[in-house]
């Protein structure tokens, strides 16, 4: 059949484009595409959670400062200081994490199924580079907003003591690896759930409650006392590295702060922290299953309605 | 559609896309490369809330290989052909239904694909958005796009369609253009209007008229009729859709003094009818499955 074209259809096939074909290196441009969208969609977002994060160094400030007052004990070097302010008895570094994980990664799977974006992304590129440059973006921002913590807890005390302890960048990376943990956490959740709210609060209730119902159930009904059992199951146990990291080796097994008054005889010993080793193995493996079944779910998921 | 757009796996059959001259199955691995060329609108499109139409539009190019060089160029040539530049720059959720359409179709031809797949594009407009949408596929026709368009608005196909293709329950029964399919299924209305809408006698006047042109419409005498609509003024005659006799009763009425202002064969209505008779299963019907068949060669047809 002879197809005659309109003169406008012989215009824009004049102006045709050359474009990159599909292949190995469109799978990395897309990639990279998926990063720079994702940082800019998400940009607000991130200017909110390093607002929060200036909160609540500011409440942690605040509570030191209080604790030094109250107790009349003021700490002379820098490192005290610092194992003070990462002390995992004020969880503010979980409690941010888990705020700011959830807040980046909440939607990271759900929303395309939710809202149906879906329809209109993945005949485009495929789930997999979505993944990889959702992931890779969104965690570039919880990974600067940790950052940020770390760098105004840094300028506070070189302020009073002039100098600031080289383990604070040992810290610093474990806070890294252990935020990425439990970003991979939410992307589970994500995953799983039904829409974006519900990853956001299932992921800080598992966390916030369930983990440390379960730590508690352990601790109590003396496992963790009798037969020494690590909490290396339960992923905000290793939480606690990153403010040993400070000062390593520390006592790792001792006694738990309080259990004592409350069971009315000895406190209950417990693992206070991991083998740095152990926690960088334990973090790999729970990153490696949190991942693998996020993906599978991804993939296998389709959108409702079908 | 979800599943030529590989949203969704078939639990039975497979998609064939002609890749470099050769058919091959749709699949996982070969997507990315059979689908490159194609643009896709599944439903009512729903983007991401809090970016502007050009981010949508410049991400959606990159991925798919449009240089980005020219990205910006070509989100300009989009713009403009769909009158987007009031709100090119606002952020989505402000947006109604209609605008986000208008941006699922940019969106869709953005890497400037020469197949457009529009799954239902008009569904859930209101008249002005829909009206919108068809002038946006018979621009994309115009400029040498092909549009792959489902829909059960069939006024809307009827308005925008070269060849359409009838399925019912999974099964494709019909796949021609509106001429042939009107002819093969020897079945159509004509609509006509009076310089003086008719007050009185209607009855006889509708009898007088059925006298003058059954033996034209080339239909059997029991199935013909005619009717009048009181509200609109419209007559309406059932004939087999043959042009010469649709040119006869014209001739006849007016020969008959009738003042004819009006006479046409509206496509849309046709297609409507069309659809219900191939996918009623009426034994009665001229237009049953058998004839469909018969009518309809439905074997080694290439989409």
């Amino acid at each position: 059949m002879n197809y005659e074209l309109e003169p406008e259809a012989i215009y824009l096939q004049e102006l045709a484009v050359e474009k990159q074909n599909a292949g190995i290196r469109r799978d990395f441009t897309q990639i990279g595409n998926t990063i720079a969208f994702e940082l800019k969609r998400n940009f607000k977002k991130f200017i909110a959670m390093l607002i929060v994060y200036f909160a609540m160094f500011l409440l942690l400030m605040l509570i030191v400062v209080l604790i030094e007052m109250l107790t009349d004990t003021f700490f002379n070097d820098s490192l005290g200081y610092v194992q003070q302010l990462f002390s995992a008895q004020y969880g503010i570094l979980g409690l941010l994490t888990i705020i700011s994980a959830s807040i980046f990664g909440g939607s990271i799977i759900s929303e395309d199924f939710s809202t149906q974006t879906g329809n209109l992304i993945f005949p485009k590129i495929s789930k997999t580079r979505l993944l990889i440059g959702r992931i890779i973006s969104r965690f570039s921002y919880i990974a600067l907003c940790t950052g940020f913590l770390y760098t105004l807890m840094i300028i506070v005390t070189f302020i009073r003591f002039g100098d600031v302890p080289i383990t604070i960048l040992l810290s610093l990376l474990w806070a890294l690896y252990y935020a990425f943990a439990v970003f991979c956490f939410v992307t589970l959740m994500s995953s799983l759930m039904k829409n974006t709210s519900m990853s956001i609060i299932f992921s800080i209730l598992i966390f916030l409650m369930i983990f440390n119902m379960i730590s508690g159930i352990f601790m109590f009904s003396r496992f963790t006392d009798e037969f020494e059992l690590p909490m290396f199951f339960l992923l905000s146990y290793y939480e606690t590295i990153i403010s040993a990291s400070l000062n390593m080796p520390v006592t790792r097994y001792g006694p738990v702060l309080g259990t004592g008054a409350m069971l009315g005889g000895d406190p209950l010993n417990a693992w206070t922290t991991p083998l740095p080793l152990s926690a960088g193995y334990g973090l790999l493996i729970y990153i490696s299953i949190l991942l693998s079944i996020a993906y599978i779910r991804y993939v296998t998921r389709q959108s409702k309605g079908e | 559609m979800k599943m030529i757009a590989y949203l969704l796996k078939p639990n039975e059959g497979e998609i064939l896309i002609r890749g470099n001259g050769e058919l091959l199955k749709l699949s996982s691995h070969n997507k990315d490369y059979l689908l490159n060329n194609i643009g896709f609108l599944i439903e009512n499109p729903f983007f991401y809330g809090n970016v502007t139409p050009r981010l949508i539009l410049s991400y959606f190019a990159k991925l798919k290989g449009y240089p980005s060089k020219k990205v910006g160029e070509r989100i300009e040539e989009v713009i403009e052909m769909f009158g987007m530049s009031d709100w090119i720059d606002k952020k989505i959720k402000t947006f109604s239904k209609g605008m986000r359409q208008k941006i699922g179709i940019a969106s869709a031809i953005i890497h400037d694909p020469d197949i457009i797949v529009l799954d239902e594009p008009s569904t859930g407009l209101d008249p002005g958005a829909r009206r919108d949408v068809r002038d946006f596929i018979l621009k994309l026709k115009k400029i040498g796009k092909t549009i792959f368009l489902s829909s059960h608005l069939l006024y809307e196909i009827s308005e925008v369609a070269d060849r359409v293709a009838i399925i019912n329950h999974g099964k494709l029964i019909a796949f021609d253009t509106l001429d042939n399919l009107e002819s093969k299924a020897k079945k159509s209305i004509i609509n006509f209007e009076l310089l003086k809408q008719p007050n009185k006698n209607i009855n006889e006047i509708l009898n007088h008229i059925k006298e003058i042109v059954t033996p034209l419409t080339g239909v059997p005498y029991e199935t013909n009729w005619i009717d009048y609509n009181e509200d609109n003024g419209v007559f309406q005659i059932f004939f087999d859709g043959h042009p010469e006799n649709q040119r006869l009763i014209l001739k006849t009425l007016l020969q008959h003094d009738y003042k004819v202002i009006e006479f046409s064969v509206p496509k849309a209505g046709l297609l409507e009818n069309l659809f219900i008779e191939m996918t009623t299963p009426d034994a009665t019907s001229q237009f049953n499955n058998k004839l469909i068949q018969k009518n309809f060669n439905l074997e080694n047809m290439e989409v």
